[in-house]
């Protein structure tokens, strides 16, 4: 266990001195910022960049469109960001041949796999919270007492569960693959393969993808709450067998 | 007491046969010399020995527990040193230390008085760069520091001299010898005058087998040839000297100017060249004992 | 006449927005700083030079110092 602590530790010393702490945080920490001030003054900044003589009628942005810029950023650029950024996790390790001391030190391999990914979740999700808060604070600022809407936690939690399953996902992608760019296309194909799945109506309901896709129509309420818990439980189960499944590989495997 | 046990260590990768029955044992106490060519399968034992590659066939015993893939129990007897130790490169040799330490389930004043000493004995007290700009030597230095960090009962040093200059090699050895008291050091090596300065025992690995096996000393004297030799100015005075002293041409080298004969007792044949050198007044350029060394031994054993 | 009125009204609502703007504004220079000096203390890249790092981290606001840091910097300290 003192191990597990110890490995942990690393990692965040890692994530702080190679930057990566740093630059996802200012990446989360931009988003927040500008997705309620795009949503606020976007009908005001059309206007003053069309050509004149143009009208178009906006309608005026309310609260919910500060969320919905939100829920976009991230699950674009926001996760995109994250997955580049922790695709590196392993290959540096395997590459340099850092991980070999530590081994020979008598650390059980599970516990590189779970402090590594123990680290990433923790950074993750301190930075979403604050990104959330940030959103929120704004919404208030700008909108004032409009600033609760009904599903704005049920498309938080499933956003963020998901950020859970796509680091898992990273984990395994790295564990497997000697180079970055094999966790990036395993990552990606993840994703890519679930968003096909998508477009058959049944499957939906079990995708954890649809967390993300469809994060509009669950701030809308418009989503049954049984599809959400589906796609919620499911996104647990999928992360904690990824995270199994990495550990497996990684004893496996050949340093 | 034997500190390590291996017996039939068989590793194939591929088609490729790398071990084909790698038996050791290794007495506490000593420094062990592990000699063979590059790819012989030196990195590939010590690896079993850590639990980081699995053996086809064989087993592996440290302390008299067996060695399991994949778990690392035995791992807390044993110090490691890699060929080419890399470390976080963001970190400096303190704060790397630490972290060892940490693993290793060590911890506050005992770590920290620990890792002072250590840092004192390789020379690193005292530098704050990160690892990331250490010198070869200095890496290798630090891997030492980190290998002996929990006390280990057997440290084991893959090639540890192989990249460094005459300095840091120096320094490397005279770390090893300073340990000794303390703990069984393995070490790899194709140097073997590094094995010759400091081996108590030396193993010789080669296709895969251990050939030769022992105390240096022994391993010098029973598989090492004496003889001797002698030289002179000219050519005719070695075909005088061959017919007066009645050497066989069959049983020595002969060369130009040059004789040699290999043989386990040497000291008479010599007082007898010397008498018959002295009666018919001829004088060699050069006359000597041929010792036994290890060098002759490894070659004639890779053969 | 409608050209003239537009331009007053950016430059109106760049301060009238600034308070709001100011945040994104901080984080893109702590970016670009960071950047900009790790690029000038560690002179090694996995490609590109020197000269080439600084205008791309300075002028491609946010994805320029991202992208250094994720691809360009090179290996050791």
């Amino acid at each position: 266990m003192k191990g597990y602590t110890a490995f942990v530790k690393k990692e965040w010393i890692e994530s702080i001195r190679t930057y990566r702490f740093l630059i996802l945080g200012m990446v989360f920490l931009l988003l927040a910022c500008l997705s309620p001030i795009s949503a606020r003054y976007m009908p005001e900044i059309i206007h003053a960049f069309m050509p004149s003589g143009m009208e178009m009628k906006l309608a005026d942005p309310v609260a919910a469109d500060a969320w919905l810029q939100f829920f976009k950023n991230f699950s674009q650029i926001g996760f995109f960001v994250t997955v580049i950024l922790y695709s590196t996790v392993m290959s540096n390790e395997y590459t340099r041949g850092t991980l070999i001391p530590v081994l020979a030190k008598g650390l059980p391999r599970k516990y590189v796999i779970l402090a590594k990914f123990t680290c990433a979740c923790l950074s993750v999700t301190a930075l979403y919270l604050i990104c959330a808060g940030i959103c929120a604070a704004y919404t208030w600022f700008f909108w004032g007492e409009a600033v609760y809407i009904e599903g704005v936690f049920a498309a938080l939690l499933g956003m963020w569960l998901f950020s859970v399953l796509l680091l898992s996902m990273v984990m395994l992608g790295s564990v497997l693959f000697h180079s970055s760019y094999g966790c990036l296309l395993f990552t990606g194909g993840a994703v890519v393969i679930q968003m096909i799945a998508g477009m058959i109506p049944k499957a939906t309901k079990f995708l954890p993808v649809g967390l993300i896709t469809d994060s509009t129509e669950i701030l809308n309420g418009h989503i049954q709450t049984g599809t959400i818990a589906w796609q919620m439980g499911i996104t647990v189960l999928a992360a904690l067998l990824l995270l199994v499944a990495s550990v497996l590989v990684f004893d496996r495997k050949k340093l | 007491m034997n500190i390590l046990e291996a017996e039939g260590l068989k590793k194939q990768f591929g088609s490729h046969k790398v071990l084909e029955d790698v038996s050791m044992y290794v007495p506490e106490h000593c420094i062990y010399g592990f000699l063979g060519k590059n790819g012989a399968g030196k990195t590939t034992t010590m690896k079993m020995i850590l639990g980081l590659l699995k053996p086809d066939e064989g087993s592996i015993r440290v302390m008299q527990e067996t060695v399991e893939y994949g778990e690392t129990k035995t791992n807390r007897y044993i110090g490691y040193l890699p060929d080419v130790p890399e470390f976080y490169s963001y970190m400096n040799a303190e704060e790397y230390l630490q972290f060892c330490g940490r693993i290793s389930g060590m911890s506050g004043g005992q770590l920290k008085k620990k890792i002072k000493e250590l840092l004192e004995m390789t020379g690193l007290a005292g530098v704050k760069k990160r690892t990331g700009q250490f010198s070869r030597g200095m890496k290798q230095r630090l891997g030492i520091a980190q290998a002996l960090l929990n006390d280990p009962k057997l440290l084991i040093c893959d090639e540890p001299t192989s990249a460094l200059d005459p300095v840091g090699r120096k320094e490397i050895l005279d770390i090893m010898a300073a340990v000794r008291e303390r703990t069984t050091v393995i070490f790899s090596t194709h140097v073997l005058s590094d094995v010759e300065r400091i081996c108590d025992r030396v193993a010789i690995l080669n296709e895969g087998r251990i050939i030769i096996e022992g105390e240096l000393e022994q391993v010098r004297e029973t598989h090492g040839t004496r003889g001797l030799l002698a030289e002179f100015l000219e050519e005719e005075n070695l075909v005088r000297f061959l017919k007066k002293a009645g050497l066989e041409k069959n049983k020595a080298e002969i060369t130009e100017r040059q004789i040699t004969i290999y043989e386990e007792h040497p000291e008479r044949e010599i007082m007898r060249w010397m008498e018959v050198m002295q009666e018919e007044e001829i004088c060699p350029i050069r006359l000597e004992m041929i010792q036994p060394s290890l060098e002759k031994v490894f070659m004639e054993a890779i053969q | 006449m409608r050209d003239k009125e537009a331009d007053t009204m950016n430059l109106e609502m760049i301060l009238e927005y600034l308070p709001v703007l100011l945040p994104i504004i901080i984080i893109e220079w702590i970016l670009a700083i960071t950047a900009l000096v790790h690029v000038v203390r560690h002179p090694h890249y996995r490609f590109g030079n020197k000269v080439v790092w600084i205008l791309i981290v300075l002028f491609i606001q946010i994805i320029g110092p991202v992208v250094y840091f994720a691809f360009g910097r090179g290996e050791e300290e």
